[in-house]
């Protein structure tokens, strides 16, 4: 418990510098220094020491939305299995309770981008629940396809022990076509290129800086740590899926899959210290890939948006049909 | 009935046909509908207190332009030509803020830089349209103009732009003191920063014909056509630099704006060097001082053009390499093509100039139509600008931003081919001392009297497309108007016109495809 | 093997709804290209301890004509049209595919419902399953492209499509065809495809666009002219 308890606050203080690797990857990529890694931990000191101020139009519902976001970010995370190792809080249901603060936190993000009544912070809005709207189809199914392989309803017990990849009869290939599409959901939910571009200036092309416009201050220090930690929990989330394959040997699909139970790769006695060497190490290239397909790529216009989040749908049924029979 | 006449050519106000207002109403429109003219200047002037309006409007004979000018006497009410012809709009717009003649039937009479006060938007009623206000803060450290969308949802059913924000009466301040020509060059290069050189070339042009200034005899009694024509050479080499730098800079911004970071921080690097490349010519980067009247302030030596030389080579290949990235990769022209288009008939009608005329199938350039400078002798030589795209599988001139991106790619090209022969040129002009000589000394330059009663019309082909400076001088040699007219002015009703029924989230693509100066229509 | 065989099926059946959703037509002919080859490598994984040099042979004679002959072709064709972007289709985009996964969905239905025992070294009932829904869906979206697709070129390659399938769906049934059969089929389709190729480039001629409702249209006109300058200023011509 303990363990777990320090384990958890180490990740959430190092994700603004894994939120650091995004920003150094692109500069590298076009030949930048970038900026430096602890960049983010110094604005977000900069910005709780400053004054903040409120327009004159707000309910207090914008005062309030931020810290609600964050609150419901960690719990999340709490519940939220590192590394295979079992998480804090677990009962039976989590998934949907997860889904559901997720939920929560956009909600009252968006309500406060409505509330300072300017038009395109509403335009903005409009956008974010739209497209929010298509992802949590698909992460619905992709939970319903796990819900089917090892009938349970916890998100511990999908992760801890590679119980998905060994012991039901998910295997190679279905599984990465879940990881390419929680990794599509990633973008989408974290406002990255090809959905939203984090870094541009103007405020008609965006998506989720345009709900924050008018936040200064201790709140807007507020957001940048929400919107670090929900990029951690969704690549948390994919490293999770990925790990069990590294710990099987069988990578090259010419060999056929089998559970490995005995032998020294045996899943039981790999120590959790190298579980969590190996959780980090999928962890930073799930956000350089992120920086990598950031660099490589235009956005779309936001009508194609839609597009972009069905293919990662058929991606799910497609696993979700390999996965049917064994 | 309008007097044809020459670009910088000195005329006399008695030259000019002083026609009735009916006879000069019904001209322009003749020429307007039967001969395709279009408007260099529309403005009204005060003189020996009576208000004047004159037109300068320009028609083509094969590719070979010429210019018509008109005075009259101005009426207190017309019914406007905005009408029938939509070219006309934001001049008349002008002189209705400044001599407060009423144009009847234009919808849309309103102030055009000092409209704080007294601004009726255009709305649209209904149940699903929602206006949108964005600026003259905005979210980015840009300059201030302010857009009203009327939208239904994400589409745009109509836009109107405001502009003013930065109108620092540039043309009351010239006027304002003494005139002087240094003063006057440090003013007018000020209207439009990125526009420098072209707006201080054509300043001295117009001044070098008004006051005769190339026609000077040194202390031999000779007029040394070999230093003019290195004077020419200088200044054309600075515009195409400012000219290449700006369309780099625009492709660079035109992939940012799209989240395609890699061409964006290429090219806006290989601006930066261009820029350089112009400090080494005139001090600073932006070109400023550069050109005065009949003065060259700065010796170009053959190490400066040695390296201009090395560098343009090193940077010829990577545009077209950088290009090659930004043009084949298939979502970003998903993203250009389509978007904001404004079609051929719909140039023509609204009179746009420049990159967005070309773009859209209008094949007009100064460079060509005029020949304004040194652009004469390339003609004699056959090295002006190319008018025809090289690549033929692209640029299929639809007026859209991927046709607007693609001509500035073209044209940066075609710069870089007119600079190196321009180097060529000058090296052959290399004296003794390692430099090419072109400083005509002449000192007193700020101690002419400018010529009574004259009008001087220059034109020339700024980056965004035909720039054109006025004089009109009253029976004391007093500058009764100077105007400036940027490309800008011609642009911005495109811009509103290029956005409907888009998506509203276009907009900032459709902007930077046209990228017009806020400064340089507000002066 | 089976992961491989698993992972090829997949991917056919991946390429087929994204072919579906695409409205680009130079990535709807890698598309086709790429299943092409897929299909024609798929019988050597499926007989794998036992690959005749014959067959091998044969495989890679099909990979050459379906992955690179057909396509290349088709490219050629397409690099004259001015337009190289399909219309908005009859059925739009995103119910397309949506339709493509509801048919895998049935044809998996389906195929558990039969029980096939021919096939060679599949071990597992999920593969065999695979197998026939992917070759009958794979006829399904040949079929719908050609059905619901305005340009020509589309319902070109919604036919080789539908071919892909027809050559699963003999793979499953026979096991083994003879050679002679497929040869012949194969020569039939390079044929075919090729005066496609030709009466495309005669449409595209004659209207300037391969949109196929402009043959019901303009079934007496003759060619479409071009816009004419009247003034002074030039417009630019297309140069083709």
């Amino acid at each position: 418990m303990m363990r777990q308890l320090i384990l958890l606050l180490i990740f959430i203080i190092i994700s603004p510098l894994l939120y650091a690797i995004i920003s150094r990857t692109k500069a590298f990529l076009v030949g930048k220094k970038g900026i430096p890694f602890l960049f983010n931990y110094y604005t977000l000191i900069k910005l709780f020491r400053k004054n903040v101020i409120y327009s004159k139009t707000i309910t207090p519902i914008f005062k309030v939305a931020p810290i609600i976001n964050l609150s419901a970010i960690l719990l999340v995370l709490m519940f939220l299995p590192l590394g295979n190792l079992s998480p804090l809080l677990s009962f039976k249901g989590d998934v949907l309770f997860i889904f559901y603060l997720l939920t929560l936190g956009k909600i009252f993000m968006v309500l406060a981008g409505v509330d300072t009544g300017s038009s395109f912070e509403g335009m903005g809005c409009a956008r974010e629940v739209f497209f929010s709207a298509l992802g949590e189809i698909v992460l619905f199914l992709i939970f319903i396809m796990f819900y089917r392989l090892t009938n349970q309803l916890e998100l511990s017990s999908y992760f801890v022990e590679g119980k998905l990849i060994l012991h039901s009869k998910a295997t190679l290939i279905p599984i990465i076509f879940i990881s390419i599409a929680l990794f599509v959901i990633l973008l989408l939910e974290n406002a990255r290129v090809p959905v939203d571009d984090p870094l541009t200036h103007l405020e008609l092309t965006m998506i989720h800086e345009v709900m924050i416009l008018d936040y200064s201050g201790p709140d807007l220090g507020i957001i940048h740590l929400t919107s670090q930690l929900k990029m951690f929990f969704y690549a948390a989330l994919i490293s999770n899926l990925l790990m069990p394959v590294t710990s099987v040997m069988s990578i090259v699909p010419i060999i056929p899959v089998m559970p490995v139970t005995s032998g020294m790769f045996s899943v039981d006695v790999i120590l959790p210290f190298s579980q969590l060497i190996v959780f980090t190490a999928i962890l930073i290239s799930v956000y350089v890939i992120v920086g990598v397909v950031e660099s490589s790529m235009g956005r779309y216009q936001l009508k194609r948006v839609p597009k972009f989040v069905l293919s990662s749908l058929v991606l799910v049924v497609l696993a979700t049909i390999l996965t049917w029979r064994g | 009935m309008l007097l044809k006449i020459k670009a910088n050519q000195l005329l006399n106000l008695e030259q000019i046909p002083l026609i009735h207002f009916y006879d000069f109403y019904n001209c322009i429109l003749a020429m307007v509908e039967n001969e395709e003219a279009q408007i260099v200047h529309y403005l009204g002037y005060l003189i020996n207190g009576r208000k004047m309006l004159m037109i300068v409007m320009r028609t083509h004979k094969q590719s070979v332009g010429e210019l018509h000018i008109g005075v009259t006497y101005a009426p207190t009410e017309y019914l406007s030509f905005t009408a029938n012809h939509k070219m006309f709009q934001l001049f008349e717009r002008e002189i209705f803020e400044e001599y407060q003649v009423k144009m009847l039937g234009h919808t849309q009479l309103k102030p055009l830089r000092n409209n704080f006060e007294n601004y009726e938007f255009y709305s649209i009623a209904g149940e699903n349209v929602h206006q949108v206000a964005v600026g003259p803060v905005h979210a980015g450290v840009i300059e201030p103009g302010h857009f009203r969308f009327n939208c239904m949802g994400e589409r745009v059913a109509h836009l109107e732009i405001r502009l003013g924000y930065q109108h620092r009466g540039i043309e009351k301040l010239l006027l304002a003191t003494p005139f002087t020509i240094n003063r006057a060059a440090i003013l007018i290069e000020a209207v439009a920063g990125d526009s420098a050189v072209v707006n201080a070339l054509t300043f001295s042009e117009m001044m070098e014909s008004a006051l005769n200034l190339l026609d000077e005899k040194n202390e031999q009694g000779e007029k040394d056509e070999g230093e003019i024509e290195n004077l020419k050479m200088i200044r054309t080499l600075a515009l195409e630099l400012e000219r290449l730098s700006n369309h780099i800079g625009d492709l660079g911004a035109l992939s940012g704006d799209v989240a395609f970071l890699a061409p964006a921080a290429y090219f806006g690097r290989m601006r930066g060097e261009f820029l350089n490349l112009l400090l080494l010519l005139s001090g600073n980067r932006f070109g400023k001082g550069l050109i005065r009247p009949a003065n060259n302030y700065y010796t170009v030596t053959i190490t400066d053009i040695n390296q201009i030389e090395k560098k343009l080579d090193e940077l010829n290949r990577e545009i077209i390499h950088v290009s090659s990235l930004l043009f084949s990769t298939q979502e970003i022209i998903d993203r250009f093509e389509g978007v904001g288009v404004i079609d051929y008939q719909t140039a023509l009608k609204l009179g746009v100039v420049g990159v967005a005329a070309r773009a859209s199938g209008v094949s007009y350039d100064v460079r060509k139509s005029f020949l304004p400078g040194y652009y004469y002798n390339l003609e004699q030589q056959n090295k002006n600008i190319n008018t025809k795209n090289k690549n033929k599988n692209t640029s299929k001139n639809n007026g859209d931003v991927l046709a607007r991106a693609e001509t500035r790619y073209f044209e940066a090209l075609d710069s870089i081919r007119l600079i190196k022969f321009l180097l060529e040129s000058l090296r052959k002009k290399i004296d003794q001392q390692q430099m090419v000589k072109s400083k005509m000394d002449l000192k007193d330059v700020n101690k002419k009297v400018l010529p009574i009663s004259s009008v001087v019309v220059a034109i020339n082909e700024g980056w965004r497309g035909e720039i054109s400076h006025l004089m009109i001088t009253d029976n004391m040699g007093q500058i009764i108007r100077y105007k400036i007219k940027d490309p800008s002015f011609h642009n911005w009703p495109a811009l509103a016109l290029a956005m409907r029924d888009q998506e509203i989230s276009d907009f900032p693509l459709c902007n930077k495809s046209f990228n017009l100066s806020y400064c340089g229509f507000d002066l | 093997m089976i992961d491989l065989q698993v992972g090829f099926l997949s991917l056919i059946l991946l390429l087929n709804i994204l072919t579906l959703g695409s409205s680009r037509l130079k990535i709807l002919i890698k598309n086709v290209a790429v299943a092409g080859t897929l299909v024609s490598i798929l019988p050597l994984l499926f007989s794998y301890p036992k690959i005749a040099a014959a067959s091998v042979a044969f495989a890679a004679v099909m990979m050459l004509v379906k992955g690179f002959i057909i396509p290349g072709l088709l490219y050629f064709s397409i690099r004259k049209v001015s337009d190289p972007i399909e219309q908005v289709p009859i059925i739009g985009y995103h119910i397309s595919v949506i339709i493509g996964i509801v048919f895998i969905l049935l044809a998996l239905l389906i195929s558990s419902k039969l029980s096939l025992h021919h096939l060679p070294s599949s071990p597992t009932t999920l593969t065999r399953d695979l197998l026939f829904a992917t070759a009958i869906s794979t006829i399904f979206v040949g079929l719908f492209l050609l059905m619901t697709r305005w340009k020509a070129i589309t319902q070109v390659l919604g036919y080789l499509i539908m071919e892909n399938g027809i050559y699963l769906l003999g793979t499953i049934v026979v096991g083994h065809m003879p050679y002679i059969l497929e040869v012949a089929v194969l020569l039939d389709l390079l044929v075919a495809v090729m005066i496609m190729g030709i009466v495309l480039l005669n449409i595209n001629e004659t209207f300037n666009d391969i949109d196929t409702s402009l043959l019901v249209a303009r079934s007496g006109s003759g060619s479409r002219s071009g816009m004419e300058s009247e003034s002074g200023y030039s417009k630019d011509q297309q140069n083709d």
